[in-house]
Formats: C-alpha cells, sequence, structure tokens
C-alpha cells in the first residue's frame, strides 16, 4: 500500500480519532465505532490525510472489517 | 486578472443573537452523539434567533454601529448589497428595505445576493468593482444568515448552523492596496447542499415530503471531496499565481465550514494554526457571516495594523472564492449582542 513515511496503520489512525472499544484487523469496524454521518466523516479525512484516497458511502456499505477498508484503499492505487 | 483598485475595507462590524444555544444541552440528542459533534464538527456553543430577529435585523445593528463608528452619514453611502440565503422575503430584494431602515439616500443602489459560504469575498467583489465602474465614494456589504433552511430535526446540520449578521464598508482611495481574487462556480454539484423546495422549481405545495424538502440537506461525502481536493488545489493556484505563501500571509481567514475539514485544510496547505483562526466553536457555521465574524471576534486588535488576509469562502453552489487583501487600519467593532424578541 501507498503511504507517506513513517504512518500509523490504519488502525492505530482509527483507534486515536474515534474510540472504538477494542480493534484489530479482523473487527467488524461499524460495530466497535458507533457509525454514523460524524464518525465515517472523521474516517474519510484521516485516510484521505494518511493515504491520499478518499473513501465514498459506498465503500463503508462494501466492507466490514479495517481489512476490508485496507483492500479498497489499495485497488485505488492499482 | 480579477483585480480590484482604488478600494479599500475601512471597517467591519458583526452582530449575533444573545441568546446561545450550548450543544452540550440539546435534549434530544444522545450523550454520544454531542460528544463526537463537539470534538469532531468542533461547534460546542451557537447563537440562535428566531422568526423575529432575522438576518437582516442582524445586518442592520452591524451596519448602524459600523456607520456611527466610522462617522459615515447614512446619506453619504451609495451601494448596500446584502449577501444571504435567508431573506426576509424572496420579493422584493431584502436590501431594498435596509436601505430605508438605514435611512440611506433614494440614489443608493441596492440588491440581494443569493449565496452562502462563499458569499463575502464574491460580496466585496461586486461592491468593490461596482463602486469603481461607478464612481460611488462610499459602500456597504451586508452578509448575514439565520437557520431557516435548517430543520430542527436534521442532527447533522441543526446543530452546525448558526446566526450572525455582518456589515463591511468600503471606501474609495486612491491608496487602497489591490485586491486579488479567484472565483468557482460548479453547478454541476448543486445538490450536494440544497434545499429542492424552497423556490419555483418545486414549489412546496403541501405534504410533509413536500415540507421536509423545504429544507436544506447536505451530501457530506461530495462537499468533502470538494473542500479537500477542489477548494484546496483551487487554493493553492491562487497562491502560486500571487506568491503568496504561509510566511507572508499573517492570517488565513476561511469561512467555517467544519473544524474536522477545515483542519484537513489547513494541514493540506501547510498553515500554521496560529495564522489560521476560528470562530467556528463559539457560533457554529454562519454561511456567508463567516469570514467577517472571524475577523471581527478573533483579529479585531490586529486589524488596527497592516495585515496581508488571505479569506477563502466555499461551499453551497458549488461555488468557491478567494481574496488576498492588504489591509491597514481597518476599524474593527466589538460584537455587537442583539436581544431576541420573544415569538
Amino acid at each position: 500500500m501507498k503511504r507517506k513515511k513513517n504512518t500509523a496503520s490504519l488502525i492505530e489512525l482509527t483507534a486515536s480519532k474515534l474510540d472504538p472499544k477494542r480493534l484489530d484487523s479482523e473487527s467488524l469496524f461499524k460495530e466497535v465505532i458507533e457509525w454514523n454521518s460524524i464518525n465515517s466523516l472523521v474516517l474519510s479525512v484521516v485516510i484521505e490525510s494518511e493515504y491520499g484516497v478518499l473513501l465514498e458511502k459506498e465503500d463503508y456499505n462494501n466492507a466490514n472489517t479495517i481489512s476490508d477498508l485496507e483492500d479498497i484503499i489499495r485497488k485505488m492505487y492499482s | 486578472m480579477s483585480i480590484i483598485g482604488g478600494v479599500r475595507v475601512s471597517g467591519i462590524a458583526a452582530a449575533v443573537p444573545e441568546k446561545r444555544l450550548i450543544i452540550d444541552t440539546l435534549n434530544s440528542y444522545s450523550t454520544s452523539e454531542k460528544k463526537q459533534f463537539i470534538r469532531h464538527v468542533g461547534v460546542y456553543e451557537k447563537r440562535t434567533s428566531n422568526l423575529k430577529l432575522t438576518a437582516a435585523d442582524l445586518c442592520l445593528a452591524a451596519a448602524e454601529g459600523l456607520l456611527k463608528d466610522l462617522g459615515w452619514a447614512p446619506n453619504t453611502v451609495g451601494a448596500l448589497i446584502l449577501v444571504t440565503q435567508s431573506p426576509d422575503q424572496i420579493l422584493p430584494s431584502t436590501a431594498i428595505v435596509l436601505q430605508n431602515r438605514l435611512s440611506l439616500n433614494e440614489s443608493c443602489l441596492a440588491f440581494d445576493i443569493n449565496l452562502g459560504c462563499s458569499g463575502w469575498v464574491y460580496g466585496l467583489s461586486v461592491v468593490g468593482s461596482l463602486m469603481q465602474t461607478l464612481g460611488i465614494e462610499r459602500g456597504l456589504l451586508l452578509t448575514g444568515e439565520t437557520a431557516v433552511l435548517t430543520n430542527e430535526e436534521d442532527h447533522r446540520h441543526f446543530p452546525l448552523m448558526g446566526d450572525a449578521g455582518t456589515a463591511t464598508a468600503l471606501e474609495l482611495s486612491e491608496d487602497a492596496k489591490p485586491m486579488h481574487f479567484q472565483f468557482y462556480s460548479d453547478g454541476g454539484r448543486f445538490q450536494a447542499i440544497h434545499a429542492p423546495n424552497s423556490g419555483a422549481r418545486h414549489f412546496a405545495n403541501g405534504g410533509s415530503e413536500a415540507d421536509l424538502k423545504y429544507f436544506a440537506q447536505m451530501n457530506a461525502d461530495q462537499v468533502l471531496r470538494f473542500c479537500l481536493l477542489d477548494v484546496v488545489s483551487n487554493i493553492r493556484s491562487f497562491m502560486e499565481k500571487h506568491a503568496a505563501d504561509t510566511e507572508n500571509v499573517d492570517h488565513f481567514v476561511f469561512h467555517q465550514a467544519n473544524k474536522l475539514i477545515n483542519e484537513a485544510m489547513r494541514k493540506k496547505l501547510s498553515v500554521p494554526e496560529k495564522k489560521f483562526p476560528y470562530s467556528i466553536g463559539q457560533f457554529g457555521n454562519t454561511s456567508s457571516a463567516s469570514i467577517p465574524l472571524t475577523i471581527v471576534t478573533q483579529l479585531r486588535e490586529q486589524m488596527a495594523s497592516e495585515q496581508t488576509l488571505l479569506c477563502s469562502g466555499f461551499g453551497v453552489g458549488l461555488s468557491m472564492a478567494h481574496v488576498l487583501l492588504k489591509t491597514e487600519n481597518i476599524k474593527c467593532l466589538p460584537l455587537i449582542e442583539v436581544k431576541v424578541p420573544r415569538q
């Protein structure tokens, strides 16, 4: 995955901004984070600043886990 | 080249309703919803009006205060432009009513401009160029909004939008430094922020669905894309064109859209925090009033000295405009608070 230097992992980033109950790459992020319009906006901003891609509602609909989100971000680069 | 010369900004005033709405006290919101809103969207309180105190009333208070402080007799003002999306009525233009309420001469040109977030910068270009072209010595730009198009049930939009009215005084001056502008309009994305049934195209004619569509709606994905990609790159090109950078600009006064989005824009443009003032925490997103309100509440003392400001308004339209302003001795009044009449 193309990332800027010294970036934190998507899990660390998400955890730092959204106070999930617990989070690993297989966590269902829409369950461990209170999933609403503000939190999806926060996640989009974090992902854009770190990876330079802007996810949209459809991308979140197509993803269940953080690992799914990482796949979507990776595909945006290929 | 979008340059206006020979016109200076002489003074700025802002008026808000006295009544505060503290986000944390909203009963119909869950505790976590409020916590997230305050932390990320960045609004912890806003000023709130009612139907008895309109954007025009707030602008009037700001304009009266400003004229008095500048020592301008009302009959010396030859242009009055009001930028708002919450006019007192669709017809006539509210600015014409304000000509009379401010006791300006009948020879004064007066009309409304329907713009939101980008409105103060557009208004500055319209008033400035009209004054210069027509030889009008003094002009007033009013920008204001009350959240009449915001549905109280809309938990995303309602706590964000605040009420305010502002007045900016301009005068012809041979010594004035040129104002540099850049504009952008994209009607292809007009539905990113719109109030579908607020005008003639889909006139609301009863029924709860029609009523609901009277209110403004926002597509957060489209707005985020616009701000982080289009606005940021447009500002970058504007800065390059005018050799403006984070060193030679004293303050970047941006429309107060949403703290999360504004902070992301600030970081992308590498603007230091101390050069990027915010008023959103105390006043919310006040649409076209946000830039002058931020100047009045955050930069008032600095405005007495020479300053280079880069002001950027962006949002509903989709529309944006930036202006690079070299200002000197702008009279900035303390914030005016207006009592909210009983309904």
